[in-house]
């Protein structure tokens, strides 16, 4: 399937109802161009799996709409609302979480800081006049350990920094490889709450995977393949794409060249 | 045309310097406050060599140098394993303690008062008396020395040098033990610095500390990274410049009092807006990455 | 005499541990070597004896002034020098240059309005108070007040407030912070703020003690980056710590030797601290890659 293929999916389908909208972005690391003209859309309540060989750009994508690389040329739009000239913090007071690889917290500070921290800076009590409920709330006995973050199990931090991030209910969700570093039964304990988080919330979710993609992709509504920075083929049925030629062609797709 | 010698001399003497420090600074990396201290400790280790101990020029000079490389390992070896904030403190406080050695340690140095009446150098049964033989013999160690910095730069060492400063990681990777390149690069600089000292003192033939303070390493370091780091003419233009321009401005009759505070404030500013528009200075190609 | 002492070096303490917390706080947050902070120490002082002595105000409303100014000079820093600078993505070492450069020119700005001499911030004696076997000028009290309200008041800012949190936040990882919506530009900024008058602060008590005099904030500086170090770089308590040694050695050292020697020993403090723990007394045991340059 080409990127053509991949318009016609979500064509149909009016703009309005795209939580996430991106188009024709390019962007690199000074001179090293990584995304060249790679467009999609994630609508409401759908987890799209991004996957594609070392180099391809999936990770410079997450950071891309997340604001942390610059776009050279190309926009973005959360909910119709253009953020391409926004700095990364206004975009995640706009509603977009980013759950950055490893699960990186604070290491000065406490857990129960980390989501008074996420929660004040984006202003929800203010906002609602209420304290809103976070998505993702912290476990128990995380919340009341009093020593700073910094002494926290990998696991542990995982947990601190997925409830940081998702401590006010986001638009969008963006997670470069949510299950690096954790054990199989954690890692589908992880898959399942995500899958909670949007079935229950709404909450559109856009991943990355790349080692775990036989537990991510039965969960997708849709897949992305990237390849060098482009969109190689696009698919609401992930599920094909277990099939052993597939991963073939995303594993080995550097030795093929 | 003694003016003309007497600027030249001048020249001669800030391009070593200027270099001295571009081997620390331009190929090495390693940014240091402190060479106005590793200059006055050249003039003041020469002079009271030769006056106190009875040596020739040339003699307590290499002493000098010696000492100067000695000390600059008090600073490096502690500093240079860790990050590169501490060693400029390092050379900070490093400066600041030489000054006030010289200053205090009355005994030795006579203090504020300085040293007067320094005989002028001796060399090879000869005294170098008058301006224009003290411009070729400036002109002759500043060549020398120039020389010498010149093959170090462009030696096996000298790469090693430049491929430590550009990635120290890739240098370690391939077993190279990267502060010992520095501390040795750094030692090196150190030495080439006492050599303006004793020419210094041997020309004025009076030294005090106020020469040697932080404003003159600062003013050193200004040469450098206008004239361009990393680059072996860079510090030989920049002293070009910056000992003519003030002699130039002399001509606007400013009261001295406010002509020193003046020039400070041109090199602050100059530099400021130097690493905001160019921070790779007329010539140079490192820019302090 | 040993009481007298220690009251000397717990004065002189006072003084480095508040400019050793605003250098820390800087360079904590920003990572940047802000040596243009002496130049701040320099000005604060200058402001206060300008509004002081030439314009005649009272002194607690001129070292307000002078406090403000200071904190509006570190601002000025940071918008128009240092986050252009970081914006453009080069090295430390240029912000650094930068920093010298400003350093240069406000100090000698300062000498050429207002002279190179050492000069008086309020002439005639001083009031004397006795405890014990001890005397405290006016002066030292004020000091010592100070430093008892403002230390404590930062660190009860630091730890307990949200802003705080924001600044250890940024501290800790500025690509997390703006990730979570903190805007790490206004905490910058703020950090400069905060710092900037604490180092105006800081000048005016140093004025009002032993006087002031434009080259006199580079020796101010490096010992309140030294407190800094033997306090532990990365922490900002530890350079409560580290001041209040320094200034403990210093009136140590000012009894044994002279008070000529206090930068040399200063230096010394440094190489050792360098050699045996560079991690300082409360800071954590610096990673390999924190080591590299």
């Amino acid at each position: 399937m080409s990127s053509t293929d991949a318009r016609t999916l979500t064509d149909s389908v009016p703009s309005d109802a795209f939580v996430l909208r991106a188009e024709d972005l390019n962007a690199g690391y000074g001179k090293k161009q990584v995304l060249r003209g790679v467009s999609l859309q994630v609508r409401k309540g759908e987890v799209v799996a991004l996957i594609g060989p070392n180099g391809a750009g999936k990770s410079t994508l997450l950071k891309a709409i997340a604001g942390l690389v610059r776009v050279s040329c190309g926009q973005i739009f959360l909910n119709g609302r253009d953020l391409t000239a926004l700095p990364t913090h206004l975009r995640a007071r706009q509603g977009l979480a980013y759950f950055m690889q490893g699960g990186a917290i604070f290491p000065s500070l406490r857990a129960k800081d980390h989501i008074a921290l996420s929660s004040w800076v984006t202003r929800s009590a203010r906002l609602h006049g209420r304290k809103t409920t976070p998505a993702w709330p912290l476990p128990e006995f995380l919340a009341d350990r009093r020593e700073p973050a910094g002494l926290f199990s990998g696991g542990q931090r995982h947990a601190l920094a997925l409830a940081t991030v998702l401590a006010k209910p986001p638009a969008l969700l963006l997670c470069d490889e949510p299950s690096a570093g954790l054990a199989p039964a954690a890692t589908r304990e992880l898959l399942q709450r995500l899958e909670r988080l949007v079935r229950d919330l709404h909450v559109p979710v856009l991943c990355w995977v790349e080692q775990r993609i036989a537990d991510i992709l039965p969960l997708a509504d849709r897949a992305i393949l990237l390849r060098d920075g482009r969109t190689l083929a696009e698919t609401n049925e992930p599920r094909r794409w277990l099939s052993a030629d597939v991963l073939a062609e995303i594993t080995f797709g550097d030795a093929a060249k | 045309m003694r003016y003309l010698c007497h600027v030249l001399v001048m020249i001669n003497i800030y391009a070593v310097l200027a270099s001295s420090l571009n081997l620390a600074a331009g190929y090495a990396g390693l940014l240091s406050l402190c060479h106005a201290a590793f200059y006055g400790l050249g003039a003041y280790a020469t002079t009271l060599l030769i006056m106190k101990v009875g040596l020739g020029f040339i003699p307590a000079l290499v002493l000098a140098m010696l000492l100067a490389a000695t000390l600059s390992l008090v600073i490096a070896v502690p500093s240079l394993r860790l990050r590169g904030d501490y060693f400029v403190l390092a050379t900070l406080g490093f400066q600041v303690i030489v000054f006030s050695i010289l200053y205090n340690w009355t005994g030795l140095t006579r203090g504020p008062f300085g040293i007067t009446k320094i005989p002028a150098p001796r060399v090879f049964g000869l005294e170098v008396i008058g301006i224009f033989p003290y411009f070729l013999f400036s002109g002759a160690l500043a060549l020398a020395s120039l020389g010498a910095i010149w093959l170090l730069v462009n030696s096996p060492f000298g790469r090693l040098l430049r491929a430590v400063r550009d990635d120290e990681v890739a240098a370690l990777a391939l077993g190279k033990n990267a502060p010992r390149v520095k501390t040795t690069a750094f030692a090196i600089s150190a030495a080439f610095a006492a050599v303006p000292g004793a020419l210094f003192a041997g020309y004025v033939r009076y030294i005090d500390p106020t020469s040697f303070m932080l404003a003159e390493a600062i003013f050193v370091l200004s040469i450098v990274v206008i004239g361009g780091a990393g680059n072996f003419l860079g510090p030989v233009a920049g002293a070009v410049l910056l000992v003519v321009l003030p002699e130039a401005l002399r001509f606007l009759h400013i009261p001295d009092s406010v002509a020193a505070n003046l020039r400070q404030i041109t090199y602050g500013l100059l530099l400021v807006i130097l690493m905001r528009l160019r921070p790779k200075g007329l010539l140079g190609n490192y820019e302090f990455d | 005499m040993v009481f007298q002492l220690l009251a000397n070096g717990f004065v002189g303490g006072c003084l480095y541990a508040i400019l050793a917390v605003s250098f820390g706080l800087i360079y904590n947050t920003t990572r940047t070597l802000h040596i243009a902070h002496g130049g701040t120490y320099t000005a604060g002082a200058y402001l206060c004896y300008l509004f002081l002595v030439q314009c005649d105000t009272p002194l607690w409303a001129a070292a307000g002034l002078a406090v403000l100014l200071s904190a509006v000079l570190g601002m000025g820093m940071e918008l128009i020098i240092y986050a252009p600078l970081a914006r453009r993505g080069g090295s430390p070492l240029v912000a650094f240059l930068s920093s010298l450069g400003l350093y240069v020119a406000i100090v000698n700005i300062v000498a050429l309005f207002f002279g190179n001499e050492t000069k008086v911030l309020r002439p005639g004696i001083e009031k004397a108070y006795h405890f014990g076997s001890v005397i405290l000028t006016s002066t030292q009290l004020a000091q010592i007040l100070v430093a008892l309200v403002l230390l404590p008041a930062f660190v009860f800012f630091l730890r307990m407030t949200i802003w705080g949190k924001v600044i250890l936040a940024v501290r800790d990882s500025q690509e997390l912070a703006s990730v979570i919506g903190i805007n790490v530009q206004y905490t910058r900024i703020g950090v400069f703020a905060l710092g900037s008058g604490m180092a105006g602060l800081a000048a005016v008590l140093a004025a009002l003690n032993i006087g002031m005099d434009p080259q006199a904030g580079m020796p101010a500086l490096l010992t309140a980056a030294v407190a800094l170090i033997v306090g532990g770089v990365g922490t900002f308590e530890g350079p409560i710590l580290g001041g209040f040694l320094l200034g403990l050695l210093q009136s140590l050292m000012v009894w044994k030797f002279s008070a000529r020697w206090t930068d040399t020993m200063t230096f010394l403090v440094l190489i050792l601290v360098l050699i045996f723990r560079p991690s300082g007394i409360a800071g954590r045991r610096l990673r390999v890659e924190e080591n590299e340059a």
